[in-house]
């Protein structure tokens, strides 16, 4: 984050007591013009000024030739005046040459002989000011520069100057809140200092600090999505047929699981076909039961967190377990009639999964505490059917989901994707 | 009497062969190395199954029941389904007469069925993700503007890729730059042409705007033949082509663990994410990027499967 470094503090030569100095100048060279040009005047005034010697002294009675006048009070008063603001000058020359310590001393000789001069009174305030902010510490220079304004309270310069210090303490705090990587406190700090005093090093700020909320804000979101990504490796595959008796020879039962666990399974019954879980494993009798047991269960079903992971991720875009989310649905896209008759659809299609959900379960059930092999027979083609059944809702549900979604779609306008400009 | 003790040896060296499986064939290192696979697997501690299976597979490289094996395990564990596949296209190039060859080719469909399935939802993820990214994000350090558009552009031509056509075309339509916006239609294009679509191509192509993308949309055209041949000609389905798939063609990123656990592998103390950030990327850039890393290399290696898979049933079946 870039800082402030420039100023715009105007030397302070330029101010009032230039003014008066100036006026003093122009009246001097009018003087001398008017001698060149007339001899006769030049002659007076020239007396005036050799013999008096002082710039103000015009008016004053003539005085004998050769013969020194004396000052008058004006005189003096004029000289001292004059002394005061030659003073004043040479500390504004050392100011502007950044002998600030010499500035001040000249000042304040200034101030002795123009104890009223605001000028004066102002200048040793803001040369403090000055050396203050170059040192970086604002709450003095704003200080010193608040007393300065006292004594010119309409001083542009000084104006700019407090201005321009409450402008760069908050830009001070919002560089630290910056790195304290509190980047809303930092906008609000520069968008303080740009209010205060319009600097582009402060817009840009303003700029990269808004950037960097944006980017902080989008960073959760995306976090945030990623972290609903279903844990693929905690999930138990059904995908596979296939035991690891059917690579090659094997002390193991000769198995296979179906689409449950349970299609062409040649277990040998002794009583109730009970066992260790081993889902994948097929080594002792039983073990495809618990298996089937296990898959029905809705942890361990792909379409399941397939289903929640997706809503999850792209608001709705597949249809969740709990029903469609239709918190990003237009008042439109709700009292649309195809929309209307899709979700009836999806409703009863999700009803009959869940339906289909318990019948699974009462069969592995019905499987389980079968008496004998015929039993199991038959409530292992029932599975297999409920099960074929179940995948075919589940797939009946993706689409229609599907569709209901393409429908949302034409209706609203796109909420994931970005708008055409 | 001699004759008949002749016949009955020979029936039981027959017999031999035929009844001793091929485990029994193997080396002791590598039988004990595979009963120890099968432990582990029984206990469901399929990663050290693999391992296991591995150690069999270096002390016997050429045993087709170890791909098998390994195919089996890599398959229990979710996210590693392309894995899976590659080793049973493996089991099945070295034994094509298998006699459970048809048991594998389901078990394979399903797993890319699978696999198809958590690409889907990592594509809309990784589409959820460039809509949270803010419409000024940068690049990176040296590229300013177009940040969330050339993320839009990736995904379009990925769902194009995927065959999401529809998908790809509202994400093409809504890219408010022309040339990105043209460059998801070359994607939809060239995928058309390799389909053999070239009627849907020809309507795709109305849709580009920009002259650059309609070069290579021409180029497209111009070599629709030789498209759909290339992906044939270039993919091999030797048993080397699918024991290397996950060695050597594998970017490092797509060793299986990456997909497995999506969130963990994206967590921002995940390694390379501070360095991106230290080189001026901004995070939103990264995480998109990182999802555009996974959603690249797993569709290219799944397209790669799918057409070695393609080779070999041709193969197989001129056999």
């Amino acid at each position: 984050m870039k800082t402030w470094t420039g100023s715009s503090l105007r030397n302070p030569a330029g101010d009032g007591c230039v003014r008066f100095c100036i006026a003093m100048a122009v009246a001097i060279l009018f003087v001398f013009a008017s001698a060149s040009a007339s001899p006769i005047w030049g002659q007076s005034q020239r007396d005036q000024v050799c013999q008096g010697s002082y710039g103000g002294g015009c008016g004053t009675a003539p005085s004998r030739r050769n013969e020194p006048r004396q000052p008058s009070a004006r005189d003096l008063e004029v000289e001292r005046h004059n002394q005061g603001v030659h003073i004043y000058n040479a500390g504004a020359v050392a100011y502007s040459k950044g002998d600030y310590a010499t500035a001040l001393d000249l000042y304040q000789q200034a101030l002795a002989i123009l104890p009223r001069d605001r000028d004066c009174l102002a200048a040793i305030p803001r040369t403090h000011g000055y050396m203050a902010y170059k040192q970086g510490d604002y709450a003095s220079a704003l200080a010193y520069y608040q007393q300065a304004l006292a004594f010119l309270p309409h001083d542009r310069y000084l104006l700019d100057s407090v201005a321009e210090i409450h402008g760069m303490i908050a830009a001070k705090q919002g560089e630290a809140a910056w790195n304290r990587k509190d980047i809303a406190a930092a906008l609000a700090f520069y968008q303080q200092a740009y209010a205060y005093y319009p600097d582009n090093t402060w817009r840009d700020n303003i700029a990269n600090a808004r950037k960097a909320l944006d980017n902080k804000d989008a960073t959760a979101k995306i976090q945030g999505i990623v972290d609903s990504f279903p844990k693929l490796a905690a999930q138990t595959s059904t995908a596979s047929d296939l035991s690891f008796d059917d690579f090659g020879g094997s002390t193991g039962a000769d198995t296979k699981k179906g689409l449950l666990g349970t299609k062409d399974s040649n277990p040998t019954l002794e009583g109730r076909a009970t066992g260790p879980a081993t889902v994948g494993t097929d080594t002792k009798a039983g073990d495809q039961l618990l298996s089937a047991a296990k898959t029905a269960e809705h942890a361990g079903d792909l379409t399941a967190n397939y289903d929640r992971g997706t809503a999850v991720a792209s608001g709705s875009l597949v249809f969740p377990k709990g029903g469609v989310d239709l918190s990003t649905y237009s008042e439109r896209a709700k009292k649309d009639p195809q929309v209307i008759s899709m979700l009836k659809e999806l409703d009863s299609l999700q009803a009959r999964r869940s339906a289909l959900e318990h019948e699974r379960d009462a069969l592995v059930k019905q499987r389980n505490d079968a008496a004998n092999k015929v039993e199991m027979d038959k409530a292992t083609a029932e599975l297999d059917k409920k099960e074929t059944e179940y995948q075919n809702n589940v797939t009946l549900i993706s689409q229609k989901s599907k569709d209901l979604e393409k429908r949302h779609r034409e209706i609203d306008t796109e909420v994931e994707a970005p708008k055409a400009k | 009497m001699v004759r008949n003790r002749v016949v009955v040896l020979m029936m039981a060296v027959f017999l031999v062969c035929v009844a001793v499986p091929a485990f029994a064939q193997l080396s002791p290192e590598a039988q004990q190395a595979i009963q120890n696979g099968r432990d582990a697997a029984q206990q469901k501690d399929y990663l050290a199954a693999i391992r296991y299976f591995e150690e069999a597979r270096a002390a016997a490289p050429n045993a087709p029941e170890i791909y098998g094996y390994l195919g089996l395990a890599e398959s229990k564990i979710g996210g590693r389904e392309l894995r899976a596949v590659a080793w049973y296209g493996a089991y099945l190039a070295a034994n094509p007469r298998a006699g459970n060859a048809a048991a594998v080719n389901n078990a394979i469909a399903e797993l890319l069925k699978t696999s198809e399935n958590n690409i889907s939802l990592l594509m809309k993820t990784w589409e959820a993700a460039v809509a949270k990214m803010p419409d000024s994000v940068d690049r990176g350090p040296h590229t300013n503007g177009f940040g969330r558009d050339f993320s839009w552009e990736n995904v379009g031509t990925w769902y194009a890729r995927y065959g999401s056509i529809e998908d790809a075309r509202r994400i093409a339509h809504a890219i408010p730059s022309p040339g990105m916006a043209g460059g998801v239609f070359d994607a939809i294009i060239e995928t058309q042409v390799e389909a053999g679509d070239m009627a849907g191509a020809k309507r795709t192509l109305k849709s580009i705007h920009d002259a650059t993308s309609r070069e290579i949309a021409k180029d497209y055209f111009d070599h629709a033949e030789k498209l759909r041949k290339d992906d044939e000609v270039t993919a091999g389905a030797a048993v080397s082509d699918w024991t290397e798939l996950f060695v050597a063609g594998a970017p490092p990123g797509l060793d299986g663990e990456m997909f497995t656990d999506l969130a963990a592998s994206m967590h921002p103390s995940a390694s390379g994410r501070s360095d991106l950030l230290e080189s001026g990327y901004s995070e939103p850039w990264i995480m998109v990027g990182q999802l555009s890393y996974v959603a690249n290399n797993l569709g290219s290696m799944q397209r790669k499967i799918k057409r070695m898979l393609k080779v070999q049933a041709a193969q197989q079946g001129t056999q």
